[in-house]
């Protein structure tokens, strides 16, 4: 199948109404979690799984694709009209988001926002549409070596972009790779670690314990603050619509966020957040008014926004085409497609034509209902805003408990959750990232699998492992990544030393 | 506390937890390279733990300028949201949801700074009522039957 007879064929699955109710139900659910404080996209779509045990596994993935890239778009309404970013890809626009919204230009900085976010979903579904078969493709010819490598990559490159000490965020690898070893082995079926309690022969599931780091650890988090109430700017909609200058300052910025964003979204790591970080620096070096950036400049708004979601939508790359999970939501997409049973991998394009395309296409129309949503009805959203905090976090904390116990009937998963909530927040006092941890624990299955089968391919001599060229390539880009950064400051050093005083 | 001694704690928690994973990993088959047992992984993660948390502990001690760590703030809320949850978890196999539910509603609603037991316990009632339609009705959860075994 074509890329263009597979959009064709997606679009008739996205069409049907199960999945476009499931669609819309996904960015609605999606706008609302990134416009309140509090539970986060990947909280959201693991409080949502079980949900969607009554669609069918295209309708699942569309829901839950919905509410990653639609808190993208409420993400920044908060960050506009409060200063305070939905979610961490919105950090950057609070700067000249707020800015704006402060001298009145409220309107245009949410409309700017709402379609660059719109430019880059549709970018990112051309580049899914096309990329995705490719790599698919590509990826038939990989063994378990080249898995095992590709695994190995992810969690390299993830441990230098969190931001967090090298060591710490190796840790946070290891610990979740350590909980993934709880459970049956995936080779033998011998049961590891379950101390002769029933309920871990299946293993440590992904879904309480991401629920506990990215839901329960935030409502402590919450809980731990000053409890204030926000009080957003207003806004109307006849003053939405940007002024002609605005306009053609806001076209470049768009189009360079959404391609930057989708590249970005195809690395390992918390790539909506670089990418906007990105995005913005380069907005900054070739204005010609670096000086207005920070104080309401539109390009500090319609570059990073179309970055986040240009990134949002190129991370379903390596899970749709490799099976590999990437980014705490993938994970959670790929327990979502384990739990419906569909198997993952480069075959999966050509084995359930109907997820892939069903999704990719489903993209298209959740965009557009995006920008449907987030414009003429922002006042509305606005207004949740104003929903004292007591109800979200109360909300909150029960749906995250019966959710997890909803997903597997298992008194122990919600334990699970709890422990890894209290963990997670002390991690993060601790300056741990738990993003890394839940990845971890999402590729360790994938990463023991493709090490033990490499190791029975290769009799034992673990080197002809290193000799296949794609194996190499991936260890090698790995190991660059994590040296980066001090060969970076090496040369520094050594180009100041070589500068006459 | 300050954070230095606090990540100390923490990697010497986690150095525990690396060497306890290659103990308990070397009580498994371990196989041959050619044909590896399901102890391999763990013993190499479990290794792997160990290096990673030393090098924390490591981190944690030069450290320039530790920052405060900080659990004081807020404490008494949390430890009740905390306990909140763990009554609900060991209430719900024993009496079922209903009850458990709605005494931590009304714990997290007064955590949370809403006033007045009788709105709090109304609002309980109502968002104890929309999770019992959402997950029992529409997603045909099925919750653990009261056994009244207290």
């Amino acid at each position: 199948m074509s890329s263009i007879d597979g959009i064709v064929f997606g679009f008739s699955v996205a069409l049907q109404w199960q999945n476009l109710f499931a669609c819309f139900a996904g960015v609605l659910i999606g706008t609302i979690v990134g416009v309140l404080p509090g539970i986060g996209p990947v909280g959201a779509m693991a409080l949502l799984l079980p949900a969607t045990f009554a669609l069918t596994p295209a309708g699942a993935l569309i829901m839950l694709a919905g509410i990653y890239y639609g808190s993208m778009y409420g993400g920044s309404t908060t960050a506009i009209l409060l200063k305070i970013p939905g979610e961490v890809s919105s950090v950057i626009t609070t700067l000249d988001g707020y800015e704006m919204a402060r001298r009145g230009r409220a309107g245009p900085a949410l409309f700017v926002a709402a379609l660059g976010s719109f430019v880059a979903g549709t970018i990112g579904v051309v580049g899914l549409a096309f990329l995705g078969p490719l790599l698919s493709r590509a990826a038939l010819t990989f063994g378990p070596p080249e898995f095992f490598a590709l695994c190995l990559l992810g969690l390299m490159v993830l441990s230098r972009l969190t931001g967090s000490p090298l060591p710490r965020a190796f840790l946070m690898v290891t610990v979740g790779l350590a909980l993934s070893t709880v459970g049956m082995e995936p080779m033998s079926g011998s049961s590891r670690f379950t101390f002769g309690f029933l309920d871990l022969a299946q293993g440590i599931d992904l879904v309480p314990v991401a629920m506990g780091m990215f839901g329960v650890a935030e409502l402590l988090k919450m809980a731990e603050g000053a409890l204030v109430q926000a009080k957003p700017i207003s806004v109307r909609l006849r003053e939405l619509l940007p002024s002609k200058e605005e306009w053609r300052r806001s076209v470049w910025p768009i189009g360079r966020g959404s391609l930057m964003g989708f590249l970005f979204g195809l690395v390992p790591g918390p790539t909506a957040m670089i990418a906007t970080f990105t995005s913005y620096a380069v907005e900054r070096k070739l204005s010609s008014h670096p000086e207005q950036f920070g104080k309401g400049a539109i390009e500090g708004v319609a570059g990073p926004e179309a970055a986040n979601n240009g990134a949002a939508q190129g991370a379903f790359i390596p899970l749709l085409t490799l099976g590999i999970p990437f980014a705490p939501a993938s994970a959670m997409l790929l327990a979502a497609l384990l739990i419906h049973g569909v198997k993952t991998g480069p075959l999966m394009i050509a084995n359930n034509p109907e997820v892939f395309w069903g999704v990719v296409s489903s993209m298209y129309v959740g965009n557009l209902m995006l920008l449907v949503l987030n414009l003429p009805l922002i006042g509305v959203f606005v207004s949740l805003l104003r929903l004292p905090l007591y109800f979200i976090a109360s909300i909150v904390a029960l749906f995250c408990l019966v959710g997890t116990y909803a997903i597997g009937n298992s008194i122990m998963d919600v334990w699970v959750l709890l422990l890894s909530g209290v963990a997670g927040y002390l991690l993060r006092k601790l300056r741990f990232e738990p993003a890394i941890l839940v990845l971890a624990l999402a590729l360790g299955p994938i990463l023991e699998r493709s090490f033990i089968q490499s190791l029975y391919l290769v009799q034992g001599d673990w080197l002809q492992i290193l000799q296949r060229p794609i194996t190499a390539a991936m260890l090698v880009a790995g190991l660059a990544a994590l040296a980066a950064p001090a060969l970076f400051r090496l040369g520094r050093r050594m180009v100041a030393q070589g500068r006459p005083a | 506390m300050n954070a230095r001694t606090a990540g100390q704690i923490a990697a010497g928690l986690f150095l525990v937890i690396g060497g306890g994973q290659v103990y308990l990993a070397l009580g498994l088959p371990r196989g041959t390279l050619a044909e590896p047992g399901p102890a391999v992984f763990p013993l190499l993660v479990g290794a792997a733990t160990c290096v990673a948390s030393l090098c924390c502990l490591v981190l944690a001690s030069v450290e320039a300028e530790p920052a405060r760590f900080d659990v004081r703030a807020n404490a008494p809320r949390l430890a009740v949201l905390v306990a909140a949850f763990v009554a609900f978890i060991a209430l719900l196999p024993r009496i079922g949801f209903i009850v458990p539910a709605l005494m931590l509603e009304m714990v997290v609603l007064q955590a949370f700074g809403m006033r007045g037991a009788w709105r709090r316990a109304a609002a309980a009632v109502v968002i104890t009522a929309a999770a019992v339609v959402l997950f029992e009705v529409l997603l045909d959860v099925r919750f653990p039957t009261p056994s009244w075994s207290l």
